[in-house]
């Protein structure tokens, strides 16, 4: 079923994703799934969208960006290089030894020095940007001295 | 012909159509000896995600890839991998995992470099997958406008839906139908396409070099059944396309029935004209005549690329304009 995401909860949204620096979304937001929500970029409006489901039926609208949490907003692996320019808070750089492992789908454990850093920088927990040098690598969820991987399987190096 | 030792031969029949497409004695020992050789390996970088400079600059450095771009001034997102490499290994890299760059063969990027879609333009792909044209199409529209994308296979739509997320492709909609009936369903809404690209499923002659199977698999029967399906599919595809909209008609294939004689059906029957094709490879002409059928002198205007002209694959392309909506009335039906 197509459900759109209007601009009351579009605004809740952004909110919640002020926590990467995003401020804007110029995209039809489209919820499917599970709290899943997809991003269309293209110029047929909410009703012209409407009408083509019910007449023809819709897979898939956009790419997929966000999954919604208890914890907070979690970007996708391709939603962070379609946002990159916009995201400037809760980024975690890594280093090219750590993305080779991050890429293959494992977690990557912080060492004291690095987790002693993100406690500097209030950065404990929650989600963050994985980056490495200008590659961005999706997103992982810092807990207790490691970062959780969310590489889709389909995604990973073997 | 003496017999070859190579893995797969083509069925004789296959052979010597083959043999009256070539022009001469020399263009057909070019032809069969690249039919048995591997496709030079080539990708289009993803420009949705990462400029040519960076991707050519981070595959060169990081991984020691030796990077040609034939067509720099024009399209640098066309490379070539000029070393040797492992098989398997340009769909294992980490740059093809983050998306930048799609594995395509050359022949096979044509079709949208002659249909030019543009930001705002609406775009209908009706036989999309796996999205390779489709992802290009995005690039070029620097997602905006819109994509409709459609396949009539799950298993298909699936690996569509899987490629433009990797491509980060935006301003599309995927649909799983029947692309006649989909055409229908369309035109019925009054939904009209500014662009149109009917890459049609097809026997596949074109692709020996990477598909050598195709010569096992070869028989003329699929060959006539394809082209009945392909009329059927490329004539409902124009009833959605706007007045003045472009249309592509691709397959990867040389069999005229499943290329010339299309359109030419389509030019007997829909109030359409063809256009000039500009794209950076060698091509020949489409043919006017085979065996007894005479085609419309409009065919010429067509493209046939052939593997031995630019070490590429087989591929047949035409840009149809639509004049108006009006049908032309045959005159054997005018008749009846």
């Amino acid at each position: 079923m197509l459900k759109f995401i209007y601009k009351n909860e579009k605004k809740e949204l952004l909110k919640k994703l002020e926590y990467y620096g995003i401020k804007e979304l110029p995209f039809l937001l489209s919820i499917s799934g599970k709290e899943k929500i997809r991003a269309y970029s293209g110029n047929l409006s909410m009703d012209e969208i409407t009408e083509l489901n019910q007449q023809i039926g819709i897979e898939l609208i956009g790419a997929y960006v966000f999954h919604i949490h208890d914890e907070g907003v979690r970007l996708s692996f391709d939603a962070v290089q379609i946002l990159k320019n916009q995201l400037t808070e809760n980024i975690i750089e890594i280093s090219e030894k750590q993305s080779a492992e991050f890429m293959k789908g494992n977690d990557i454990l912080l060492t004291k020095e690095e987790e002693q850093e993100f406690k500097n920088t209030n950065e404990t927990k929650g989600f963050k940007v994985i980056k490495c040098g200008n590659d961005f690598l999706g997103t992982g969820k810092l807990v207790d001295g490691r970062i959780v991987n969310y590489m889709p399987k389909e995604r990973r190096l073997r | 012909m003496e017999q070859k030792p190579y893995k797969y031969n083509p069925k004789p029949e296959f052979e010597e159509r083959m043999n009256s497409l070539l022009k001469n004695e020399e263009d057909k020992k070019e032809f069969w000896k690249i039919a048995h050789t591997e496709p030079l390996n080539s990708i289009r970088c993803n420009t949705l995600k990462i400029t040519p400079k960076e991707l050519k600059r981070k595959l060169e450095e990081d991984l020691g890839w030796k990077i040609k771009q034939p067509y720099e001034e024009d399209y640098p997102e066309i490379m070539i991998i000029e070393n040797s490499l492992k098989p398997g290994e340009l769909g294992r890299s980490k740059e093809h995992m983050l998306g930048y760059y799609y594995v395509q063969e050359i022949s096979s990027m044509m079709p949208l470099l002659a249909l030019k879609p543009s930001e705002n333009d609406s775009f209908l792909d009706l036989c999309a997958s796996p999205g390779s044209k489709t992802t290009q199409a995005a690039a070029m529209m620097k997602n905006s406008g819109n994509i409709i994308a459609n396949d009539n296979n799950l298993g298909r739509m699936v690996v569509l839906a899987s490629n433009l997320e990797k491509c980060g492709v935006s301003n599309v909609l995927i649909i799983k139908k029947d692309g006649v009936q989909l055409c229908k369903k369309l035109a019925k809404m009054n939904l009209k396409f500014d662009k149109i690209l009917v890459d049609a499923p097809c026997s596949g002659e074109g692709t020996l070099r990477s598909s050598p199977k195709s010569f096992i698999s070869w028989n003329i029967k699929s060959v006539y059944n394809l082209a009945r399906i392909q009329k059927i599919l490329a004539a409902s595809a124009l009833e959605c396309l706007k007045e003045d909209g472009e249309m592509i008609y691709s397959t990867c294939t040389h069999a005229p029935e499943e290329n010339e004689e299309v359109v030419d059906f389509l030019l007997k029957n829909f109030d359409i004209k063809l256009e000039e094709i500009k794209i950076p490879v060698k091509t020949r002409e489409g043919l006017t005549k085979w065996q007894k059928k005479e085609y419309s002198h409009e065919l010429r205007k067509s493209a046939r690329i052939y593997p031995q002209d630019n070490d590429t694959e087989g591929f047949f392309l035409c840009k149809i304009k639509k004049i108006s909506d009006k049908k032309k009335v045959r005159k054997n039906e005018n008749n009846n």
